[in-house]
């Protein structure tokens, strides 16, 4: 199965996507791909479409964001999409591939059978093809306050944390932020505008467990929300989607059981 | 949506509800303790399938039943509405339905839990 | 960016369901869900059961008439599997909940654990209660 619904299943009237242009053909001989990648025009008047464009493999490098770079290079110079480090550390690149969001330059084309199908992150609103408006979820970020707090006045030199506390951030602090999971996430799809979304809620936590954090009670002051924190439903597909291996499902669950020992 | 908003207004909406892990912990403490209480009441509804009337009142009204069975009603009374409570909150985004839904919710609970176990006082009182 | 204000306010929003790839865990907590709302509205059989005792033998016998016909019976089966089903996934819930099995594969084992044991927990049960 490939979805569990039909493609345009209860989408509303301006997000359905419409069959779009078919470039170039399928040869035989030639390794082609077939590549279907979502596209929308803000500055036309059409909604979206699924446009098609044949990938010659072997003239081509090996991952989605290769494919991508050279449709827009030598097939269609309007396909806009976000990329940068193209080695799967800035975050940049995350959209929809073959029905799971991953890093467009850190997914293998050969691992995909049949036909790519790419769309940008689940349920965001679309700036144009490709590119998703994150200002929401950034603003949801900012909310947690994703630096060190402290009141003591800082040290001389740096502020110390020992290798044991340090470790504890492990599987935390590599969050790149590329709202892989967040675009996952079915809690996110139906509340978002409330709900904070594993990517927020791993950083949260990330900040929760900081040895050298003052402001620990503050920040669990703030999550304590029934719609904020407590929309999860331990889903998983945060964890399974993220690109980076980190388990965003483990840090919500980790910070619902602070805040359960806080109480008792 | 409002554009007259920025988007950390928008994102910090009505702030912290300073509330939610009463609920969720309510939720986890009644599915610890419904693991035997969920075990025994099974049993005894699958030993009464076809059970007359005179055998079923016999099972129902020795102490042991009556109590298990008391203890699974008030139980899951709890562990059902918050679990309710979720799924209304997750779908229902008009407030007004919303609310409706939540009264309805209690009400739905309350009658379910009051009849049952006055059904059960009855049977264990009087037979 | 477009300069077009209106067109930039009203953005197409991107496919979820319609596009993602269905998994297990997903699967299974949406069976979750399901399960634990059918036995919400179960519970009215189940009082049903305890009211028409309480009420005599009368009331008693129309409930029995419907239980044991045909559509009743395919409920009280669907309510046993959906209450083994709940439990089992509350029991993997929580599990999640102190941390514990969120690698891979263990959060695949607990999801392929619940359905597993649903079914074949209905199944025995079924089995003792129809040869007794
Ligand atoms: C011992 C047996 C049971 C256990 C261990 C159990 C466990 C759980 C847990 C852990 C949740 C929370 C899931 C989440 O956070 O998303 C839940 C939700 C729920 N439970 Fe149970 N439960 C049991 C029996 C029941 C029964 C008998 C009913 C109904 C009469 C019921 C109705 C519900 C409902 C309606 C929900 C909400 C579903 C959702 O949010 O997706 N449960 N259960
Ligand atoms: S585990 Fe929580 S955060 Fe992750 S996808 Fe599920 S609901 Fe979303
Ligand atoms: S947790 Fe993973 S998927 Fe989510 S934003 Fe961070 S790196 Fe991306
Ligand atoms: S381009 Fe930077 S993560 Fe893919």
């Amino acid at each position: 199965m490939k979805s569990f619904l039909p493609l345009n299943w209860g989408l509303p009237g301006g997000s359905r996507i419409a069959a779009g242009k078919v470039f170039g053909t399928a040869e035989p001989g030639a390794r082609l791909r077939m590549f279907q990648v979502y596209r929308f025009d803000p500055d036309n008047t059409g909604g979206p479409r699924l446009d098609t464009y044949y990938v010659n493999r072997d003239d081509c490098g090996p991952m989605v964001l290769d494919a991508l770079i050279k449709i827009k290079n030598e097939i269609d110079p309007t396909l806009t999409f976000r990329r940068s480090c193209r080695e799967g550390i800035c975050g940049s690149c995350a959209m929809s591939i073959d029905g799971r969001n991953w890093l467009a330059c850190t997914q293998p084309i050969d691992d995909i059978p049949g036909a790519v199908r790419i769309f940008p992150l689940n349920h965001f609103p679309v700036v144009k093809d490709l590119v998703v408006d994150l200002n929401h979820a950034l603003a949801q970020h900012r909310l947690i306050e994703p630096w060190l707090k402290t009141e003591t006045p800082a040290p001389e030199k740096e502020r110390l944390q020992t290798p044991e506390d340090h470790a504890k951030l492990d599987g935390y602090y590599e969050c790149i932020l590329c709202f892989c999971c967040t675009g996952g996430c079915p809690s996110y799809w139906w509340n978002g505008d409330r709900y904070l979304g594993p990517a927020v809620l791993l950083q949260a936590y990330r900040w929760l467990i900081d040895s050298r954090d003052e402001a620990t009670g503050e920040r669990l002051d703030r999550l304590e929300d029934p719609f904020r924190l407590f929309r999860c439903h331990t889903i998983m597909n945060c964890t399974k989607t993220c690109p980076k291996k980190l388990q965003p499902a483990k840090a919500i669950a980790m910070t619902k059981a602070m805040l359960v020992e806080r109480q008792h | 949506m409002s554009i007259s908003r920025t988007p950390l207004a928008r994102a910090r909406g009505l702030g912290s509800a300073k509330s939610g892990t009463a609920d969720f912990w309510r939720q986890r403490v009644t599915s610890v303790l419904g693991l035997p209480l969920i075990a025994g009441a099974i049993l005894v509804i699958v030993s009464n399938i076809g059970a007359d009337y005179r055998s079923a009142i016999e099972c129902l009204r020795r102490p042991a039943v009556a109590i298990l069975l008391l203890l699974t009603i008030l139980n899951f009374c709890v562990h059902m509405r918050i679990g309710m409570q979720i799924i209304i909150e997750d779908y229902i985004h008009n407030e007004t339905a919303k609310a409706l839904l939540l009264i309805a919710n209690t009400g739905f609970v309350a009658a379910a839990g009051v009849a049952g176990a006055l059904a059960l006082v009855k049977i264990a009182a009087v037979g | 960016m477009t300069d077009n204000r209106e067109r930039a306010m009203d953005r197409p929003r991107s496919p979820d369901l319609q596009v993602y790839r269905p998994t297990l865990t997903m699967t299974m907590s949406i069976a979750h869900r399901t399960t634990g709302a059918a036995l919400y509205l179960g519970m009215v059989l189940f009082v049903w059961w305890l009211v028409a005792a309480a009420a005599g033998p009368a009331a008693y016998a129309v409930e029995q008439r419907f239980m044991r016909s045909l559509p009743g019976l395919i409920i009280l089966f669907g309510f046993t599997w959906a209450a083994l089903h709940h439990t089992l996934g509350g029991v993997r819930h929580l599990i999640w909940d102190t941390g514990l099995a969120h690698d891979y594969p263990w959060r695949e084992y607990l999801a392929r654990a619940t359905l597993f044991g649903s079914l074949s927990l209905t199944g025995i049960l079924w089995i003792i209660g129809y040869l007794t």
